[in-house]
Order: structure tokens, then sequence, then C-alpha cells
């Protein structure tokens, strides 16, 4: 059992550490040389041998298998075998004396095997015997193991006291041995090695603990040893784990199971618990087959595995160390910077403290190292090295370059399968250097992506060539393909018309100058869509379609295409889009791929962005327009030509705040699109010419026939700001299937009120303008200032709607109640009734024919009725002004609202009554007062406007009216503050009568303009 | 090449349009429309004058009439191998590209002879053999069809100038 005292020597393994396995190895020998006398028998001798035997040719198969740990140096020890030997024969008898504090074990081996060579030399070296004298002076040094001299020159003292048939016999036994594994060994280059047999021992696999495989290896070498020191019988040839994924199997060569349960039972880290089970003979080579594993290269990317921190995290390869076992690797690091640290914990705290026992602990997330995180709270364990662009940290232990941690790890803690890397990870790796040298080629990592997952490569109906074998040069169309065979037709040549099959291996697909095809698998090119310009071989250059660019690619990763190319049809974005960046950056997409976008931006940057990192897709604004160097508009579809610079021209694709994308098709770069500033460029021609000169489209309405200027619609109504005066209030729906039903407005949006249904608890929405307006106590219809609703509007009008404007209308509407009572006389007498005295009101109703009258003329005019008390104000002369206000009643029907404001009249009616006993000039103080409170803030306002405005317009209808009036009250003196009312009635602005009535009034009268300015002058007081 | 085909197109007619100037109208977009269009498969040239308008049928729903208009017209469609001219619009690095009237075509270095060179330097760029060769922006060509690609409305080819008699003309 040397072969496992050897491993030790000779092993690699970085976590075996040999050292204090020889100490212990040689105090043990040392102390059992103390009762040395063992006798080696021939017989156990024998079976030793075989053991060894035995193993060599295990150890033989695991050479293959380059982390075969278990016999793994026996094979090696052969080879130094041969080594010594050679060397042996020459120098060894100083070499013994030389060598004798070489490593025990390597001598050992040479020892044993010398044995052979020597007896076969028959040439007994008196040295030996010389030398043990000195083996055992040098015991004293303790640190040397002779036993094993020791035990050779025993055996030799045995064998020299056989006879020399049974040595001859002996040596022609293992001489012919050692042949066959000559032969054996010679021919394993080419031929298998000799495949276990029934006969063969078994081998069992045993469940240890994962990660202990070795720890139970070395265990069970150990009891080998001790077996064998005992000189015990070791009835297992062999003990080996495999480096796999899948951890906690050793395997156990032995003859019996007992005897490899006797072995391995007592062994901590082995589950005895678990069934051992055997191999079948014929899965036995496998145990020690190589596994082909990827090679790894340097910049190619691979998962970890193995720190718990970085499992599956991508790592790049940096460098493959020379022993084939390391491999530095360069990963994005995850760090807290001891934010997760227990600050209060001392500086050994940390270490007591058992970190989260069983429980998977929380992974900070990937991201560059961050020189200022670490410097928070870790600056103790922060190093810097280096300079410039390339500075290397060195923190916990750890190298730091770039922002990546430099990490060197065993190349069995990668995997180099299954990458698949993501995107997301990509953009770590993809910002390297800060020259931007290194910076990652996101596509080529993308096509080994698609790489791998294209299928098959034959489709039927391709054009094929047989290009290898018997049958090369046979054209034909592919049939079927079935795994590797493909059916194909024949096409040309004397097998026409015939059907045969080949391997896919010797096919290759046929291409002609100008087909078109698409790029379906195997490079960055995927997907692209061309024509073919050039075959070479088996190599195809094709012009693609959407980038104008040549590119060349394998013929088996091409195939014809359809008609047209659409590329990337599973995105969101197509060619030429305009793009949301961020909030600040906008772009145009000029290539689409499955995983990225190139897209040109606002500052004529190309950048490469996966999908996600790209906001949205911003509609092509139809109305975009800028403007160009000479001021001309520029819209979309627009050719422009670049002012200075390169001179490029183009049609306008998009418009964003001053900036142009431009495509110019003839260019290549950027699928022809580049960006200018609008005031860079100038118009060419302008789409919009060309779309008149091809005449109308016979598909819309006949522009000829086309009502409205060139605007086509008026100008909309303007909107009332403010509150909607409809809010609020009850209506009755005229029109739709809730005609008739009676609810209150609660909300208007545009031209729609949301009406709550008083018969159900409902709010629908309606047009308002079927909405009509009722007085919520009595029912009746309400006229509403729907159609002047606005104020403004108004005040240019005249007053009147200065009036409405001013929310009288509503509240006069309220007082409408009073306007019935108006109606009947006792209204007009309320005001003027009992003051002016009858005469008054038929006054009134001689003047208008009665209310009616005033309904008739106007419904305003009743309202002016109420104003008449006004026209107390006209008493000022001012007033006058007021009288144009009258004029509004003039101005439509829809004073009649003002007919509400009948009811006003009374309370006028009440205070003009006072005037007029104050008589005129007072009336205007006496009216001051309570005007204003009468009135609202506004309606002196309203007042202001509604002076000047009467004058001119309405003169005459008030003329109409005044001409009553006016001589109502000219009959009366009394009224002659009531003059003042009739003008102000109708009249006012009916200048010309109502100075006849107002003699000393005239210059009011006289300019309508002038009041106006009385008007204002008396605002004050109204205000 | 040229042909002379007779074909028909469907004209959708706005009420508004139903008038005496209906036959003229017909006509103008007959002419506006489809002359200088592109089927992918041919180009239509020209519109001879005689051309049939079916009696219109109004479309049952929207008001609208539809004529069938059957016409004869020149058109042109390009064959691989056929030789034709064209004027050079673009030049680049890896050939050049010809409009041939409708048909737009690359011309690949592959398919330029060995002794006509890229001139980056030149301005503007250009394809010359250093002697009276000289392609660049503007050329008139001469080009035979490799291969021909249509899409719905426009036609792209793969041309040659690497035989004999093909290549700039002299003006």
């Amino acid at each position: 059992m040397s072969g496992y005292d050897n491993h030790a020597s000779d092993s690699d393994e970085d976590d075996f550490n040999p050292a204090p396995m020889v100490d212990e190895d040689d105090v043990e020998e040392v102390a059992t040389n103390g009762n040395a006398k063992r006798k080696p028998s021939a017989g156990h001798e024998n079976d030793d041998d075989e053991q060894g035997l035995a193993r060599t040719q295990e150890g033989d198969d695991e050479e293959d298998d380059e982390e075969g740990a278990g016999g793994d140096e026996d094979d090696d020890d052969d080879e130094d075998d041969e080594d010594d030997d050679d060397e042996d024969v020459v120098q060894r008898p100083h070499k013994r004396r030389k060598k004798q504090r070489r490593n025990v074990f390597l001598d050992v081996e040479a020892e044993v095997d010398d044995e052979d060579e020597e007896e076969e030399e028959g040439d007994e070296e008196g040295g030996i015997e010389e030398v043990h004298p000195d083996d055992l002076d040098e015991q004293a040094g303790a640190d040397l193991d002779d036993r094993r001299h020791r035990e050779l020159d025993m055996k030799r003292q045995v064998d020299a006291q056989k006879d020399a048939e049974q040595l001859a016999k002996e040596l022609d036994e293992k001489y012919r041995r050692r042949e066959m594994q000559r032969a054996q060994k010679a021919a394993a280059g080419a031929v298998p090695l000799t495949l276990p047999t029934v006969n063969d021992p078994s081998i069992w696999v045993v469940r240890v603990r994962p990660g202990k495989e070795r720890e139970v290896i070395m265990a069970i070498m150990k009891r080998i040893e001790e077996l064998m020191n005992a000189r015990q019988p070791v009835r297992v040839y062999s003990a080996f784990e495999r480096f796999s994924s899948v951890g906690g199997y050793i395997y156990v060569e032995a003859d019996a199971k007992q005897d490899m349960v006797s072995m391995i039972e007592n062994i901590p880290n082995v589950f005895m618990g678990t069934p051992q089970i055997p191999i079948e003979v014929k899965e036995r080579p496998d145990l020690l087959r190589k596994r082909a594993r990827e090679p790894l290269e340097e910049g190619k990317f691979v998962r970890m595995l193995k720190p718990a921190l970085y499992k599956e995290d991508l790592a790049k390869v940096v460098e493959v160390h020379a022993n084939g076992l390391d491999c530095t690797v360069q990963l994005v690091p995850r760090l807290d910077y001891g934010l997760g640290e227990d600050a209060n914990a001392g500086a050994d705290g940390n270490k007591r403290k058992r970190p989260n026992f069983g429980r998977p602990t929380e992974r900070p997330p990937p991201k560059l190292f961050n020189e200022n995180e670490a410097k928070k709270r870790h600056m103790k364990f922060l190093n810097m090295a280096g300079s410039g662009g390339q500075k290397t940290f060195t923190y916990k232990g750890d190298d730091y370059q770039n922002g990546f941690l430099i990490k060197d790890v065993k190349i069995t803690h990668v995997r180099a399968v299954d990458v698949n890397p993501r995107m997301e990870e990509m953009q770590f790796f993809s910002v390297t250097g800060a020259d931007g040298t290194e910076t990652l080629d996101l596509v080529a990592v993308q096509a080994a992506q698609k790489a791998a997952q294209t299928g098959s490569i034959f489709a039927a109906g391709d054009n094929v060539e047989i290009y290898d074998g018997e049958q090369k040069g046979v054209r034909g169309t592919t049939v079927s393909v079935r795994g590797d065979i493909v059916t194909l037709k024949v096409t040309e040549g004397p097998l026409n018309g015939r059907r045969i099959e080949a391997p896919v291996k010797t096919l290759r697909k046929l291409f002609r100058d100008g087909d078109h095809v698409k790029v379906i698998g195997g490079s960055k090119y995927i997907d692209e869509v061309g024509l073919v310009t050039k075959i070479k071989d088996d190599k195809v250059t094709l012009l693609c379609d959407s980038t104008q660019q040549e590119i060349t690619v394998f013929s088996r990763d091409l195939k014809r295409a359809a008609d047209s190319a659409t590329l990337g049809n599973d995105s969101d974005f197509e060619l030429n889009d305009l793009c949301q960046i961020d909030a600040a950056t906008v772009g145009v997409v000029v290539k689409v791929d499955r995983e990225v976008l190139r897209i040109i931006d606002q500052n004529a940057n190309v950048r490469t962005l996966i999908h996600s990192q790209v906001a949205t897709v911003i509609a092509r604004n139809r109305n975009a327009v800028a403007t160009d160097r000479d001021g001309s508009e520029i819209r979309n579809d627009d050719l422009v030509k670049e002012h200075g610079g390169e001179g490029r021209s183009g049609y306008v694709l998009h418009i964003h705040r001053g900036i142009l994308f431009v495509q110019n098709r003839t260019e290549t770069e950027n699928n022809g699109v580049f960006v200018v500033r609008s005031t860079n460029v100038t118009t060419l021609a302008a789409k919009s010419g060309r779309t008149q000169a091809t005449g109308p489209d016979l598909g819309k309405l006949n522009p000829a026939i086309q009502q409205g200027g060139p605007n086509g619609t008026a100008m909309p109504p303007p909107r009332s700001m403010g509150r909607d005066r409809l809010i609020g209030k009850t209506i009755t729906i005229r029109k739709g299937p809730y005609k008739g039903l009676l609810g209150i407005v609660k909300d208007t949006m545009g031209d729609e009120a949301r009406v709550e249904l008083h018969t159900k608890n409902k709010i629908i929405s309606v047009k308002r303008d079927i909405c009509g307006v009722k007085d919520p106590v009595t029912g009746n219809t309400m006229d509403f200032g729907g159609k002047f609703p606005n104020r403004s509007r108004g005040g240019f009008a005249g007053a009147t709607p200065a009036y409405n404007g001013g929310g009288r209308t509503p509240a006069w509407g309220g007082s409408g109640r009073s306007g019935p009572s108006w109606g009947t006389p006792s209204g007009g007498r309320t005001p003027g009734g009992p003051s002016w005295g009858g005469g008054r009101t038929p006054g009134w109703g001689g003047g208008d024919g009665s209310r009616t009258a005033y309904g008739g003329g106007d419904g305003s005019r009743t309202a002016y009725g109420g104003d008449g008390s006004r026209t107390a104000y006209g008493g000022d002369g001012s007033r006058t002004a007021y009288g144009g206000a009258t004029a509004y009643g003039g101005n439509d029907g829809s004073r009649t609202a003002y007919g509400g404001s009948g009811g006003r009249t009374p309370g006028w009616g009440s205070a003009p009554s006072k005037s007029s006993a104050a008589l005129s000039a007072p009336t205007p103080g006496a009216y001051n007062a309570p005007t204003p409170g009468g009135y609202s803030a506004p309606t002196p306002g309203a007042y202001q406007y509604s002076a000047p405005t009467p004058g001119p317009v309405d003169a005459p209808t008030p003329g109409n009216y005044s001409a009553p009036t006016p001589g109502d009250t000219a009959a009366h003196p009394t009224p002659r503050g009531y003059g003042a009312y009739g003008g102000g009635y109708g009249a006012t602005p009916a200048a010309a009568p109502t100075p006849g009535a107002w003699a000393a009034e005239t210059p009011y009268a006289g300019g309508p303009e002038t009041p106006a300015p009385g008007a204002y002058d008396e605002d004050p007081r109204y205000d | 090449m040229f042909f002379l085909k007779e074909l028909e197109k469907t004209i959708q007619l706005h009420p508004s349009y139903f008038g005496p100037l209906i036959r003229s109208h017909i006509h103008r977009e007959l002419l506006t429309k489809e002359e200088g269009s592109s089927t992918g498969k041919f180009t239509i040239v020209c519109i001879l004058d005689s051309f049939e308008i079916s009696d219109g049928q109004v479309i049952p729903g929207s008001g609208y009439a539809e004529y069938i208009v059957h016409y004869k017209a020149i058109v042109w469609r390009p064959y691989k191998g056929e030789v034709m001219d064209g004027v050079v619009t673009s030049v680049i690095r890896s050939g050049f590209f010809v409009d041939c009237g409708s048909l737009q075509a690359f011309v690949g270095r592959s398919m330029i002879p060995s002794d006509i060179k890229f001139d980056a330097a030149a301005t503007p760029a250009q394809w010359t053999d250093n002697g009276e060769q000289v392609i660049e922006k503007g050329t008139n060509i001469r080009i035979k069809i490799k291969g021909l690609r249509s899409e719905v409305d426009k036609m792209y080819a793969i041309g040659t100038m690497k035989e004999d008699y093909l290549g700039p003309l002299q003006t």
C-alpha cells in the first residue's frame, strides 16, 4: 500500500498538506521500528504486490481523470519508478547516501522497484549492508524512515535463502505480469484500456458528506497504512472520489462488500446509513472517464459555483493559470462595506458571532466597487495601489480593479457551460475600461446567446450541395430532415430526380449571387436579411437590406428569405421610432435587434441599449413644426439640407424641440439617420407642396364644396371662466331618453353636464344645451344666461350681459318671483305706483302697453323697468348712461332675464320713490347708498362698461322706448325724476328725447359718450 | 424591359365629386396615383389615353361610388441578367448604389473589376482605376442585374459590372 504513501508527496492538491502526514508517518514509523522485527512473509508480500498492481492499473485509468484523487499518483509513481530505475542503475550508491534526507516516500517506491532490477542484474550491492548501519545511525535524526529499506534488506535475505529455481519462477511470473502491463500501457494511447469484467473487483459508491470526499479518502489511506503497519491484509484495492457537480460520493474498490465496509466504517463523514451500491460493470469505466470540460478561455464568461456569496454570478475569465487548475476571474463584487455589521461589536466580536448559521443570508446586491463607500467604515481594510486610470484597491484581502473584484478561483469553482448571461448582468461588464477600449461588445455576447438557441439548420426546400464524401458535388433540394440525416432530391447531374440521403455534416447550403437570404444562426448577424453578393466556398457575402452593409457568414447559417425582412418583430420598437431614453434624452432607433436597440440620440451619439432601458416610443407628432435658418417652416417629411458642415440632406423623420432627425437613405451609417439643429438647415422642398400638386383626394369630401374658411369651422364659442353657473341649478332634460326628468347639475365638463336626477339616485351626463333651467320651487322655466355665457362678451355688447355676467341674472331670476307680482301692476306699483301715482303705472301701461308691452318689447325691458329705478340714477345724469344700459334691453331678448329683474324693480321702486321725493339731485346721493347695497359689487362695473357702449349702439332702440316714456315723464313733473327714469328706461340712450325731458340734462344726453365719463365719475360713488 | 400591359384599377369616389366633372376627376386620379408607381414586379411608366371607366356602383353603407378603370400602360420590369443604364447615387467602401429608373441597384465590391479601387480620399469618394474609369456620385453607368428583390412598392437589385462593356459610360 505504499502507493498511498506516495500520494502525499506527489500530491499537488492544495487542500492536502503533505507535511504533517510525513511527520506523522515518520513518527509512527519510528515508533514501529522499535519493534521492527516484523517478518514479512512472502505470501503477504505477494498479496501486497498484487494489490499494488491492481491499483497501478487503476492509477492508469485515473490518469485520464485529472481530478482523480485516490490512487492517482500510483501511476506517477510508476513513471517515477522508471526514471529512478535508470537513474539508480547509474548512480545509486552515492545517491543513496546523498539522498538520505530525501522524501521517504519517493525513495520507497523506488526501492521496491529497484529490487526487481537489482535482482535481475543479480548484482547484490555490498553497499546495502553498509548502508544499513548508516541508516541506523541516522535513526537519531528521527525524520528519516528506513523501515522500508530494512524490509527490503530482510526480503533480500529471505530471497537469498530461496533456491534459485524458485527464484527464477517468481521472477518469471513477476515479469510476465509487468510485460503485460507495459503492453497495456503502450496500447492505452490508441486502444481503450482493458475494460473491467465481472471477475474484477467491484466498485461501491459510498455516500459521504458533500465537500468531505477528500478527507474521507485521506482517512482511508491512513487506515490502509495502519493496516499495513499492523501487517494485516488490506482488502481494498482503491478508493477515489470524482470531481463533479454532484458531490458527496466516493468510490471504493474491493472484492467483497464486507472488505469495503470494514475499510470505511467509523470514518467520520461517511454516511453508513445509506446503503453502498455496487456499480455495474459496464458503468465502471465511466467513473474514470474524464468529462469533456468546456475549455476556459480568457475573456470568456462563466458562472461562479463556489464562494457562496457569488454563487451563480456572472464572471469574466481574466486569466487561466498555467497549472490548468486555477483561473483569475473578474466579477462584480457583492459588498456591503460593513453596513451589515454590528457597529458595537468589537473587532473580534465578529468572529465570535456565528454568521447566520443555517440561515441563508441576504447577499448584498452586485455593485461595482466603490472607493468612497469602502472608506466610510472600512478605511482600515482598504489599501490603494496603482495610479491613474488603473487604480487597484485591496479591500479585506481582495483585489479590486475598475470596480471589479479580481479573484483567483479554481476552475472547478466556475462553470463554463450554460452561462446564458443576461443583459442586466452584462451591463456591468460593458463599462469596463475608462478609456472605453475594453468596452464589451454587447452584440457579440448576444450573438453567443443566440447561437446557442438555434436549432436545426436545414429546412425542407433548401438548395444544398454535398461537399464531402463519395457523393461530393451532388446538388439538390432538401425534402426532409430527420435527426442528422437529410433526404434530398437531386436536381442536377446523372442522379437527377433521385432521392438520396446524406448526413448533415457533408451538406452545405447552396446559394447563388443575388439570392435573397436571411441569416438564421451562428453569427451576430442573426436575422439579417440581404442579397447575396459573393460566394466563396461556404462563405457567403450578403448586402443587408436594413443596413446596406456587406456581411460575410457561413452558408449553413443562411436560408432563403421571404421577400421582405421583418426584423425583431417581437419588439416594441421599430426602426426610425423616436424614443424617450430618459427625461432629457430622446433618440431615433437605427437598429432593432432582439436584445438591443441602437439609438442615435439628440446629441448624435449612437448608443446601444437594451429594450428595457428605453422608456417609451414617442408617437410621431404630425403637427410638429420647426423653423429653418431662413425662418421657413419645416415639417415632417420635408427635404432639408444641412447648412455648412457636411451639407448632408435628407427627409425629416422627427422634429424634437428644434432638433431634427433627418434620414438620408443613401447613407449607410446609422441607417442614414443624422441629427441636426433646425436652425442649421435649409428647407429644400416641403412635402405639403407636393400633396397640393396631386389634386384633391377623391376619397374625401370635395374641398370645393367644403364650407367655411380655410380654418374649416368657425371659432368655437368662448368658454366662461370660473365656476360654471349651471352647477347647482335645477334643470329638466329636454331631449333624449331622460327627457322630462328633473335633476340638479352637479358638475359640468365642456358642453356636458353631470346631472343628479331627482327620480333616481343616479348621476348622468347630458349635453348642457338640452338642460332647461327650472326654478327649484315653482318649477317654472327660467331663462338662463346660457346664450350669453360670457361676461366679457356681454360687456362689449352692452351692459346687459354685464348684468348677466354679474351673476345677477340668477339672483334676479330668483327674484323673478317678484316679477310676476310686478307683472301685476302691483310690481309697477311698488316702485312707482304709489309714489308716482297711477299715472306712473298707466304710464307704463300706456307707453309700453303694460307689462306685456315690456315683455313684448323685450323681456329685458322689463328688467329695465326695474332699471328704471336706475334711471333714477339717471337723474344725476350719469344715469343717462344708464339709460344707455337700458339700451341693452333693446339689445336682446336675453334681456328677458331682466324680466326677472323686474322683480327687482320693486325694490328699486322703493328706492326711487324715495329718490323721487328727494328729487333728482339728492336722488343720486340717496341712491348711491342703497344701490350698491342692492347691487352687488360687480354691478357698478357693469355700469361702467355699459355706459359708453349703449350710447352708440343702442341709441335707436331706446328711442322707441324713450319716445313714449319721456312723454310720460314729461307729462308729469313729478316723474321728472321718473322722466329720468323713463329715459333711463328705454330711453336714456335715446338721448334725443331724454334731453328733451331734461332740459338741464341735455348735455348728458347730448353725448352718449359723455355719460360715460359721467358714469365713470360716478362710479366711485357706486363703489 | 418595357411592356404594354392592360391593367385595371378600382377608384372610389366621394359623393361630393358626383357631377359633370366626374370623368376628369377619375382620369386625374388615375394619372396621379398610378403613373410612376411600382407594384413590386414592375413600374408603370406611362398610362395610355384610351381607358374605359365602368359604370359606377354605389357602395352600400358609405355612399361612395366605385369605378373600375381599365387602362393600358407602358410598364417596365427588370429581369435578372438584364443590362441597364443608371446613375450612381451613392458611393461607399463596399460598393456603390445605382438608380436605374425606379430600381435601386447595388454593385458590391466583388462585382467590380479588381482594377477599379475605392478611393476614399477623393471628393466625392469614388471607385476608380486611376485611368478614365471613374465612378462617383452622378456617374452614368451600365450594369447587369444579378439578383432582384421586390418589396410591396419598391424593387431592389444586385448588379455587376464585371463583364465586358459594363461600367461607366462616356459622356
